[in-house]
């Protein structure tokens, strides 16, 4: 049995639907959890999910159980909150070095859409000392010590076979995952989500949240010119024109 | 008091291109402001000829260290032999996939903060370096500091700054770095395949500095013609949304959005989108987004620049004129 | 009010639809590739227990998940295939079956490998359900079926039938309810009849020639069909028109989006009481349905009868979804008429729910039978 371990992060929804309200899969580890759900079908996996996040993660979190996930560790703890990168990839490694050490591979989106910085899959190889690929467009199968894989970058488009243990950073992202189905769903509704806290996990808060972060944000400023849209107005000449001129430059 | 040493990674293997030159050309500046000095690491293979443009940009000291390989975990290796030895206050890397993988490995290594895409750095007594960068989710520019840190790291958007040659005739060092670690790559995977990808003229999106989505608002034949042609004109790649290759309009490779397909333009105009999940988070990381729509509350003018309200094919003619 | 729970599970139910039963190529056509997805998504068996496959939920449930459904899908024929398998024939099954029935049956018909149908009406008797013809006689074994019966929604693609006929020696009087397998002997399928609209929900007669049914085929009593035809017929006008009021939502919806940018004399149509008075009355006529709805499940959930109120339900949301169709080509004019947008063919599905499930007629003579016989509310 091959021992996945995929790491989730929870994004609001209106990111990629102004009406939806709450917090949805990152697209990116969606994904990856739609593929292991396919590969699931004919190969032994087993299937971990990870995630750091509040309450507001459980929707998620049953959606993720219902569609691949055999379990979940749930870091869910204030003293997890405010971390930056390096913070999040401490957290992340206590955890998968307490609870599946013996993981063949970790699986990560490439990116989290509320602006992450795409960083913590090549810290937490680091931290973990394993392999790190990076432009992971698909995963084709897991073998008994090796996985085959596909990476794609501007130049080139190669399959690639890699020995266990490796960590996989994934550019491809889905919003729908067809894999899903309500009996499943149910099932996972019912199911028990452990909620490990920061003293559960024996982590030191100098290694986590606020405290172990390297970076901070000191003061942020609103740009203007994203998000605010401008509405061009008059004639339809004028506005193909306008359009013409933006071409221009 | 110490020089602060101010770091510029160097990751064109053989040559100083101009995104380094972009970085050493801030790295000059930043000494000012902070009474420092800078380096420029160069891993690769150069000659001493091209080392020396450094200088041109204002570096002070070239560490160079010739490798055969470019491979993130050997560079790795390298960096954090001549980080013990000398060591650095802030360490600038380009955002190129490789070095933000490298960043990202070493950042994890030391421990040390990493701000990551900054399209701003300066220098401030009381804050030290600060970084600035766009979030992308949020309309948000955030100024970011490094805390509990031994040093600062970041990576920088391509463009951010500007190369400047610098006025006076700089004397430059170069030294030759002598690691003693080994060079070869980790075998622990084995290519299989590997297909060169194509560079079709009008059908890399990639590479495309300009695309034209179309969208269901496109009702009939003769306005996607009028795009296409549009698109030829100001030489776009036109993609569609998944209704408009479910209809055959084009081909399932220039669907944006679906197939996880996403692009980042400089400009992007979606003609008739309404702008459904998939497509967003296919564009958004376009430059400009410019939206035609005849509906006023479609979806997709929350995430455009310039909001146009109108019948697409009515735009289009007078667009194409 | 929704639950957590259902709130989850509605919504995997739209994304689903959206992303999987609006392939505009199958608009008007039966797709057995569209059946195999639902059938996997699990929500076939959603009221059935989970023993048999099912999901094991409420009616209320189940009453927001098709509302949904028939919103998010605008394949309505489709939605009508998936209505006809669940409520008049699988759920018959499941509600009034013996054990030895529900255990040869259910676990295939929620998995959805064997669709199911229900044959009432025949040729001569529609309204007239009771003047049927189609006999079943005793034998030592079991029955032998003789009769055809018209217009039966998923015949052609139906290995399940629901099959009401005559039986009772002395006076020929009673009826019996029957499983009967598309392929025991002598049954034969039709050839799929051409209609005006749902066009994804395939019709046809069957004939029962000589049809060996095995005795433990009876589904309730014997001679006591006439029950479970009065069951079948609840559920089928509770059921049968719950995904209208989310069609009817759609639709609206669509009318609001055209009035507010369709411009004429100056101003978006929306601002002429003539049009925007059409669309409120089509607001009208979802809340009401929701309102009957929501009483009717609520009684189904507690083991009561909703028989006249179901049949008041149907009555109200038939005329309002065709009323709401038939303002929205109105609301949208030429582009209405035309096949592009759609409107016609949301209009041409809604006309047949005046007919089928009892005809509205029909609905009013019971209705006024209840109201000035029996108990009143």
């Amino acid at each position: 049995m091959i021992k996945i371990v995929v790491c989730l992060k929870m994004v609001p929804g209106k990111l990629i639907n102004a009406e939806a309200g709450g917090l949805i899969i990152n697209p990116y580890d969606l994904f990856v959890l739609e593929k292991l759900a396919e590969l699931k079908k004919s190969s032994d996996i087993s299937v971990i999910g990870i995630c750091m996040g509040g309450e507001s993660a459980r929707d998620g979190l049953i959606r993720s159980k219902a569609l691949v996930c055999d379990d979940i560790y749930w870091l869910n703890d204030i003293k997890f909150a405010q971390a930056d990168t390096i913070a999040t990839t401490k957290t992340l490694t206590a955890a998968i070095k307490k609870y599946i050490p013996d993981a063949d591979a970790v699986i990560c989106g490439g990116h989290a859409i509320d602006g992450e910085t795409g960083q913590v899959p090549a810290e937490l190889s680091e931290k973990l000392g394993i392999t790190y690929f990076s432009s992971v467009a698909d995963i084709e199968s897991f073998g008994n010590d090796s996985a085959v894989i596909v990476r794609r970058d501007e130049r080139q488009e190669m399959t690639v076979r890699c020995r266990y243990p490796f960590l996989l950073s994934v550019d491809s992202f889905l919003t729908y995952a067809s894999n899903l189905n309500v009996i499943a769903l149910k099932r996972a509704q019912k199911w028990e989500y452990k909620i490990i806290s920061a003293e559960e996990l024996g982590i030191a808060s100098t290694d986590c949240g606020a405290s172990g972060s390297k970076t901070k944000v000191i003061n942020s400023v609103n740009i203007i010119y994203k998000k605010e849209s401008i509405e061009i107005g008059g004639s339809i000449k004028e506005k193909a024109d306008h359009v013409k001129k933006l071409l221009q430059q | 008091m110490d020089k602060r040493k101010i770091w510029v990674v160097c990751d064109a293997f053989d040559h100083v291109d101009s995104f380094t030159g972009q970085l050493i050309s801030k790295a000059y500046q930043l000494s000012k402001e902070s009474n420092g000095s800078v380096q420029a690491v160069f891993i690769g293979n150069a000659s001493d000829d091209e080392l020396k443009r450094c200088a041109l940009y204002g570096a002070d000291e070239v560490v160079y260290q010739q490798c055969e390989t470019k491979d993130e975990k050997v560079w790795l290796d390298i960096l954090s032999d001549i980080y013990s030895s000398i060591g650095a206050d802030i360490i600038m890397f380009t955002n190129t996939d490789f070095s933000k993988t490298l960043s990202s490995l070493f950042a994890s290594r030391f421990e040390v903060g990493l701000t990551a895409d900054c399209i701003d750095i300066c220098f401030e007594e009381e804050n030290g370096f600060v970084f600035e960068r766009a979030a992308m989710s949020d309309s948000v520019q955030a100024r970011i500091i490094c805390i509990n840190s031994q040093c600062c790291t970041c990576t920088v958007k391509k463009n951010a700054f500007v190369e400047t040659e610098i006025n006076a005739q700089k004397e430059l060092n170069i030294r030759k770095w002598e690691y003693t670690g080994s060079f070869i790559a980790d075998p622990a995977y084995e290519i299989i395949n590997s297909v060169k990808r194509v560079c079709e003229n009008n059908t890399d999106l990639d590479n495309a500095k300009i695309v034209f989505g179309v969208g269901r608002g496109v009702k009939d034949g003769e306005t996607f013609d009028m795009i296409c042609q549009a698109g030829k004109k100001y030489n776009a790649v036109v993609v569609g949304t998944k209704c408009v290759v479910d209809d055959g309009l084009l081909p399932k490779k220039l669907q944006v959005g679906q197939s996880g397909c996403s692009i980042a333009p400089d400009l992007y105009i979606a003609f008739g989108i309404s702008g459904a999940n998939q497509h967003l988070v296919g564009i958004r990381n376009s430059r400009q987004i410019i939206a035609v729509n005849n509906n006023e509350n479609a979806p997709i003018f929350n995430i455009a620049d310039v909001k146009i309200v109108a019948d697409v094919k009515e735009f289009m003619k007078e667009f194409a004129e | 009010m929704n639950t957590n729970e259902e709130m989850q599970l509605i919504e995997a139910v739209r994304e689903f639809a959206e992303n999987n039963l609006n392939d505009p190529e199958y608009l008007e056509k039966f797709s057995p590739e569209m059946w195999k997805k639902i059938a996997d998504f699990g929500l076939l068996g959603i009221t059935v227990d989970e023993k048999y496959g099912g999901l094991g939920e409420s009616y209320h449930t189940a009453a927001a998940v098709f509302e949904n459904l028939g919103y998010s899908c605008k394949n309505n024929g489709f939605v009508f295939v998936v209505n006809n398998h669940i409520w008049v024939s699988q759920n018959l099954i499941y509600l009034y079956g013996s054990e030895k029935l529900k255990d040869k049956y259910l676990c295939d018909m929620t998995a959805g490998k064997r669709i199911g149908a229900i044959c009432i009406t025949e040729a001569e008797s529609g309204s007239d359900a009771l003047s049927m013809v189609t006999k079943a006689e005793k034998t030592d074994d079991g029955y032998i079926l003789n009769g055809s019966k018209a217009f039966i929604s998923n015949g052609p693609i139906a290995d399940i039938f629901i099959v009401f006929a005559r039986t009772g020696e002395e006076n020929n009087k009673s009826f019996t309810a029957f499983v009967v397998e598309k392929d025991f002997p002598g049954v034969k399928i039709g050839a799929d009849i051409e209609k005006m609209g749902l066009g994804s929900c395939p019709t046809s007669e069957i004939v029962f020639d000589n049809c060996i049914i095995p005795k433990e085929n009876v589904l309730g009593r014997y001679n006591f069909g006439s029950l479970i035809m009065t069951m079948a017929l609840e559920w089928e006008r509770c059921f049968e028109f719950v995904p209208h009021i989310g069609a009817m939502r759609r639709v609206m919806e669509r009318c609001i989006e055209h009035v507010r940018s369709r411009k004429q004399f100056g101003r978006p149509i929306g601002d002429y009481q003539a049009v925007s008075h059409k669309i409120a009355d089509m607001k009208v006529g979802i809340e009401m349905s929701r309102a009957m709805l929501y009483r009717i499940v609520d009684l189904k959930d507690n083991m009561k009868t909703a028989f006249i109120d179901t049949s008041i339900f149907k009555l109200y949301v038939s005329e309002a979804y065709i009323k709401t169709c038939r303002d929205a080509m109105q609301i949208f004019g030429g582009y209405g008429y035309t096949k592009e947008y759609d409107i016609e063919r949301e209009l041409r599905d809604a006309l047949a729910c005046s007919i089928y499930s009892g005809t509205n007629e029909m609905q009013k003579n019971t209705i006024y039978n209840f109201t000035t016989n029996g108990e009143s509310l």
